[in-house]
C-alpha cells in the first residue's frame, strides 16, 4: 500500500498546528466556562461535576486529533482548528444558556458536541482520500431523495412555531442540504460545457440540460414554499447561484440570477400582505416595537448592553430574548462577551470559510471542487443570514447559527458538513517521492 | 464575597488574552501553511470568498453602529428604557422629565422605586391630556407625542447630543427635560370632579394668549392601571377617548353663534316673523322646524301662540330655531359654505406639535351644502343634521368672540408661543355677538348663568342626538368686559343645555374666580417663566 510509505513522524508534525491551536483554544474555552460555572453557581467554588461537558470536549478533541494523526490524515489542520474553537464556543453558549443542566429532559444534548464531532470522524473515515467522488453518480437519486424527504416531512410532520418537524421535534430539513448540495454538484460538473454556452453575453444553455435542472430544482424549492421556509429557500438559491458561477466561471449567471430575486421579492412583496408586513417591519422597527419586532428589538438591547467587552459569561439576561438558546445564540454572546467577542467568533468563522474555500480552489475533479464549494458556501450564507437577522442587519429568516445553536439536526448537519470538507481537503501526501493515485 | 467579583473578571481577561492568542496563532499558521500550496489566483473560489468577507465586515460594522453607538438612536433609548428587563440596561439611569401644570404641580413623575414607570398625582383628571407611559402598553398622549423631549434626547442640536451621550456612556443619571403645560391643575381637578359620572367634555380657554387651562374628558381611566379601561369593551364607555378633541357631536344650538356672526356681517338688522306651526322651507314637504317652546307647552296639554315678528336679539336670546331656520335660507348655501372653511370645519388642527409626534385634533364636519337642498341648509343652520362639531372648537369660537374677533390656534405647552389663526370677525361684529350673549343670560335660554359679579354671556345648545336623549351644550366667557376665561361644556345625552351643561360652566368660573383667574388683564400675555432644560447628575 502506497498509504503505508508515510511516516507517522512527518503526519505529528504536519499537523502540529491543528493541536498548539487545539491546546490555546482549549485553554481560552476553559477560561470562559469557569467564568459561566462560578457566575452561575454565585460563589468560586461550583458543583465541578458540571464540569462534565468540558471533559467530554476535551476527550473529543484530543481522541480526534489522535485518530487523525494514526490514520495518516494529510487534510487541512486549520480547517479543523477553527472547527473545533467554533464547537467549543458553541458549547461553552449552550452551557451558559443551560442547555445541559441535568434536570431537563435534554440530558442527551451535553452529549450533542461530541457526537457531532464522532459523526464528523467517521465521514472523514469514510470519504477520504478521494472517495467522495462515489456521490458523483448519485446527484439525481439525491434530488429525488430530497424531494421525497420534504414530502414526509409535509405528510407526517406538524407545524410548530412557523415550521414544520417530524415527531420528536426533529427537522430533518436541514439534511436537505447537503443532499440538494450534492445534487447541484454532481449535475453542474458534468454539464458545465453545456452551461457555459453563451449567446449575446447571455448564459443559453441547451434545453436538454436546462429543463431536468429546472424540474429537479422546482420540485423541492416548491416543497420548501408549501414549508414556509423561507430562509432554506433563500440558502438553497443563493447556493445555486453561486454554484452555476463555479462551474462556468460566468458572471452573468449572478447577474441573472439576482434579476430573478429580484423580481421575485418584488411579486412577493406586492400579493403577499405577511411578507410585506414582515418587510416593513425590519425597515422601521420602531412602528411595532411590542408585537412583530420584539425579538430583534430585545436582541439589539442585549447587543447595546453588551457594549465592547460584554458584561461577563453568565451575567446577562439571555431570558429577555424569545428563543436564545437557538436563533438568537449571538445576541447572548453580543451581550456577554460584547462586540469583541463577537469579533472573534467572526475571525474563527471568516478562516473556517476561508481554507474552506481554499481547499476548493485545490481540487482539481470539479465534481469534488463543485461540492467544496457548495458546502463552504452553505456554511456562509447560513451564518451570515443568522448573524444579520440578529442584528437587523437582514431581515428574520428563522436560520440557526452553524457549531453554536441549540438544536440537534442543525448540529448534526453542521458537522456531517464540516466532515465532508474535511474529507475533500486531502490531498498528495507531504512527503516527497510519495506519489500516488487516490484511491477509486 | 468580594472575592467572586474579582475572580469573574480575571476569568473574563484571561478568556479575551487567550482568544486573542489564539486569532494570532490562527493566522500566522495560516500564512505558513498556505504558502505551501501555489495560490489558485483567479479561481471562482477565491472571488466568492472576496465576496463573503465583505458582507460579513458590512454586517459587523452594522452590529457596531448598534452595539457601540445605540445611543444615537433616540427611538432604540426609548425601547430599552422602557421595555428591556435587564439589570445591567445602560438607558436605566435615563430618568425622563416629569410633566407640569402653568404653576408647576406635578402632573406626571418618576416612580421612585422604579425609574420605568411613571407616577401620576392627578390621574383621572389629566388622564386624556397627559397620556400614560406603560411597560406593557406603550405610550399615548403628550408623554408619547413629547418623548423624546421628556427624555432629554430630541438630539435637535449637537451639544444636547454630545451631553446625552456622555451622560450614558458613562453610566450617570441623565434627565430629561420637563414639559410645562398651560393647564392649571386646580381648575381641571373641578372640571374632572364636575363631569364625575357623566359622559362628556370641558374645555377651558384664556382668550389672551389661547392658552387650554381645562381640557377634560369623561369617562376618565386610572393611566397607573389601564388593564381596566382597556379590556372594558361594548358598553360604549369609550374611557380612553379623549371627547374634547377627539368626540364629534353635532352642535345644536351654539351654532347660532357662527350663524349670526355671518348675518351681522352682512349687515342683517330686519325681523322676521316665528310663528307657534314652525318653518318649513319651501320645496319637497318636510316636518317643519319648530323651536323648543312649542313642544314644552303641547307637553303641558296647551298652546303656544309662537313668538310673532322678532328681531336678531330676542331671537339668539330665546334660541329660536324658526328665527334661525328662516336665517340660514335667506343667507343662502354658498355664503354658509364659504363661511363654515373660515370657521375652522373640515381643517385639521394640531393640539400639540411635540418632539415626537403631533396631538391631533378631529376635523369639525361641514357637509357642503348644495342649492337646492333647502331643507338640508335649514336643518344646518340651526346646528343639526350631517356637521359634526369637537368640544374645543366650539371653545376657540367662543374665545375668538371674546378676543373681539380674532382667533388664535390652541396651545397647551408653555413653550409653544401664541400663534394667530386668523380673523374671524370684524371688531364691531364681535362686539354686537358679545352683547347677543349677554342678553342670553340676562333674559334668555341661558337665565340661570346670570348671577352677580360673575357677568358670564353665553349660549346654549340642545343638539339632537341619533339615539337617547340630546346632548346637552353650554358655551360661555366671563366677565364681560375684560374676558379672561371662555368655556366649552358639552354633556352627552344631558337634555336641555341650560339643565346639565351649564350649571357645570358656573360652578368652573367660580372657581376660577376664586382662584383669581379672572382677575388678569386679559390681551396681555402672561409672561410664563421661561422654560430650560436641565441635566442633574448624580454619582
Amino acid at each position: 500500500m502506497a498509504q503505508t510509505k508515510i511516516k507517522i513522524r512527518d503526519i505529528w508534525s504536519f499537523r502540529r498546528p491543528e493541536r498548539v491551536l487545539f491546546a490555546w483554544s482549549f485553554l481560552a474555552i476553559t477560561a470562559g466556562y469557569l467564568m459561566a460555572l462560578m457566575a452561575k453557581a454565585g460563589r468560586p467554588s461550583p458543583d465541578w461535576r458540571e464540569l462534565m461537558p468540558l471533559a467530554v470536549y476535551l476527550a473529543a478533541m484530543a481522541g480526534m486529533h489522535v485518530v487523525l494523526v494514526l490514520i495518516r490524515f494529510r487534510g487541512d489542520p486549520l480547517l479543523l482548528a477553527a472547527v473545533f474553537f467554533l464547537a467549543g464556543f458553541g458549547m461553552l453558549a449552550q452551557f451558559r444558556i443551560g442547555s445541559f443542566a441535568v434536570s431537563t429532559a435534554e440530558k442527551l444534548s451535553s452529549f450533542a458536541f461530541p457526537a457531532g464531532m464522532a459523526l464528523m470522524l467517521i465521514v472523514v473515515l469514510l470519504f477520504r482520500n478521494g472517495r467522495y467522488r462515489i456521490f458523483r453518480p448519485l446527484a439525481i437519486p439525491c434530488a429525488l431523495a430530497s424531494a421525497a424527504l420534504l414530502a414526509a416531512i409535509l405528510v407526517w410532520g406538524r407545524y410548530y412555531r412557523g415550521a414544520v418537524f417530524l415527531p420528536g421535534n426533529y427537522n430533518p430539513s436541514d439534511l436537505i442540504k447537503i443532499l440538494l448540495i450534492i445534487f447541484l454538484s454532481g449535475f453542474l460538473a458534468r454539464r458545465r460545457r453545456d452551461l457555459e454556452q453563451t449567446a449575446g453575453g447571455l448564459p443559453a444553455p441547451p434545453a436538454h440540460v436546462l429543463i431536468p435542472l429546472f424540474i429537479l430544482w422546482c420540485i423541492p424549492m416548491g416543497l420548501l414554499v408549501l414549508q414556509r421556509d423561507l430562509g432554506m429557500l433563500v440558502l438553497m438559491n443563493v447556493v445555486l447561484i453561486i454554484l452555476l458561477f463555479a462551474a462556468t466561471g460566468r458572471v452573468s449567471y449572478v447577474v441573472l440570477g439576482v434579476l430573478c430575486a429580484g423580481a421575485l421579492l418584488a411579486v412577493m412583496f406586492t400579493f403577499s400582505l405577511h411578507s410585506q408586513a414582515r418587510f416593513l417591519v425590519w425597515l422601521d422597527p420602531f412602528q411595532d416595537p411590542t408585537g412583530k419586532s420584539w425579538q430583534v428589538l430585545q436582541s439589539l438591547s442585549a447587543l447595546y448592553s453588551g457594549g465592547l467587552w460584554g458584561v461577563g459569561l453568565g451575567e446577562g439576561s439571555p431570558q429577555c430574548i424569545p428563543i436564545a438558546s437557538s436563533d438568537f445564540i449571538y445576541a447572548v454572546i453580543g451581550e456577554e462577551l460584547g462586540f469583541a467577542g463577537c469579533g472573534i467568533v467572526l475571525v474563527f468563522y471568516l478562516v473556517l470559510f476561508y481554507r474552506g474555500y481554499h481547499v476548493a480552489a485545490g481540487i482539481r475533479t470539479p465534481f469534488g471542487r463543485l461540492l467544496a464549494t457548495g458546502i463552504v458556501t452553505a456554511l456562509a450564507l447560513q451564518t451570515l443570514l443568522n448573524i444579520g437577522g440578529v442584528t437587523k442587519a437582514l431581515p428574520l429568516t428563522g436560520i440557526t447559527l452553524p457549531f453554536i445553536s441549540h438544536g440537534g439536526s442543525s448540529l448534526v448537519t453542521t458537522f456531517l458538513s464540516a466532515g465532508l470538507l474535511l474529507a475533500l481537503s486531502e490531498k498528495e501526501p507531504p512527503v516527497r517521492g510519495a506519489k500516488k493515485k487516490p484511491q477509486k | 464575597m468580594c472575592l467572586l467579583p474579582l475572580v469573574i473578571s480575571s476569568l473574563k481577561i484571561l478568556f479575551f488574552l487567550l482568544a486573542f492568542w489564539v486569532v494570532l496563532a490562527l493566522l500566522y499558521y495560516g500564512r505558513t501553511v498556505a504558502s505551501e500550496k501555489p495560490a489558485a489566483a483567479g479561481s471562482p473560489a477565491r472571488l466568492i470568498f472576496r465576496i463573503v468577507w465583505i458582507l460579513f465586515v458590512g454586517v459587523y460594522l452594522y452590529q457596531g453602529s448598534w452595539q457601540l453607538a445605540g445611543f444615537a438612536r433616540p427611538a432604540f433609548m426609548d425601547f430599552m428604557r422602557t421595555y428591556s428587563r435587564r439589570p445591567n440596561n445602560p438607558a436605566k439611569e435615563l430618568s425622563r422629565g416629569r410633566i407640569l401644570d402653568r404653576n408647576g404641580v406635578e402632573l406626571a413623575r418618576n416612580n421612585p422605586s422604579d425609574n420605568r414607570l411613571r407616577t401620576y398625582p392627578y390621574g383621572r383628571a389629566f388622564c386624556h391630556l397627559v397620556g400614560y407611559l406603560d411597560p406593557m402598553f406603550g405610550l399615548s398622549g403628550l408623554e408619547a407625542a413629547d418623548s423624546a423631549f421628556l427624555s432629554g434626547y430630541s438630539l435637535a442640536s449637537r451639544d444636547e447630543f454630545d451631553r446625552f451621550s456622555r451622560n450614558i456612556l458613562d453610566h450617570h443619571r441623565a434627565e430629561g427635560n420637563d414639559l410645562l403645560l398651560t393647564l392649571d391643575a386646580r381648575l381641571q381637578k373641578t372640571a374632572a370632579d364636575l363631569l364625575k359620572n357623566r359622559r362628556g367634555a370641558i374645555v377651558a380657554i384664556r382668550p389672551g394668549d389661547s392658552a387650554l387651562l381645562v381640557l377634560a374628558s369623561a369617562p376618565s381611566f386610572d393611566p397607573e392601571n389601564l388593564d381596566t379601561p382597556l379590556s372594558d369593551n361594548g358598553t360604549g364607555a369609550s374611557p380612553l377617548l379623549n371627547r374634547a378633541v377627539q368626540g364629534l357631536y353635532p352642535p345644536g344650538s351654539t351654532f347660532k353663534m357662527v350663524v349670526a356672526a355671518v348675518a351681522l356681517e352682512q349687515g342683517f338688522s330686519g325681523q322676521l316673523d316665528c310663528p307657534a306651526g314652525g318653518y318649513a322651507p319651501p320645496g319637497p314637504v318636510h316636518r317643519p322646524i319648530r323651536d323648543h317652546e312649542f313642544y314644552e307647552y303641547k307637553r303641558k296639554g296647551e298652546a303656544w301662540t309662537g313668538w310673532g315678528r322678532i328681531g336678531l336679539d330676542e331671537a339668539f336670546a330665546r334660541s329660536s330655531n324658526v328665527f334661525f331656520a328662516q336665517l340660514g335660507i335667506k343667507l343662502g348655501s354658498a355664503l354658509l359654505n364659504e363661511k363654515a372653511q373660515r370657521f375652522l370645519f373640515n381643517e385639521q388642527l394640531v393640539l400639540f406639535e411635540g418632539s415626537s409626534g403631533s396631538l391631533l385634533v378631529k376635523p369639525s364636519t361641514w357637509p357642503a351644502l348644495h342649492e337646492h337642498e333647502l331643507n338640508t341648509l335649514a336643518q344646518q343652520s340651526i346646528g343639526q343634521g350631517a356637521m359634526l362639531v369637537t368640544p374645543l372648537h366650539m371653545a376657540l369660537i367662543t374665545a375668538a368672540i371674546a378676543r373681539d374677533g380674532e382667533l388664535y390656534y390652541p396651545r397647551v405647552a408653555v413653550r409653544t408661543p401664541p400663534r394667530l389663526h386668523s380673523r374671524l370677525m370684524s371688531h364691531a361684529v364681535a362686539a354686537q355677538l358679545k352683547h347677543l350673549m349677554r342678553l342670553t343670560v340676562e333674559r334668555g335660554t341661558a337665565s340661570a348663568a346670570n348671577l352677580p359679579g360673575l357677568a358670564i354671556a353665553g349660549k346654549t345648545g340642545t343638539a339632537q342626538a341619533s339615539e337617547g336623549e340630546d346632548h346637552s351644550w353650554f358655551v360661555c366667557f366671563a366677565p364681560l368686559d375684560r374676558p379672561a376665561l371662555a368655556i366649552a361644556v358639552l354633556i352627552e345625552h344631558g337634555g336641555y343645555g341650560a339643565a346639565s351643561a351649564l350649571p357645570i360652566a358656573v360652578e368652573l368660573i367660580r372657581k376660577a374666580k376664586q382662584l383669581g383667574l379672572l382677575e388678569q388683564d386679559t390681551f396681555s400675555q402672561q409672561p410664563e417663566a421661561l422654560h430650560k432644560p436641565q441635566v442633574k447628575k448624580k454619582k
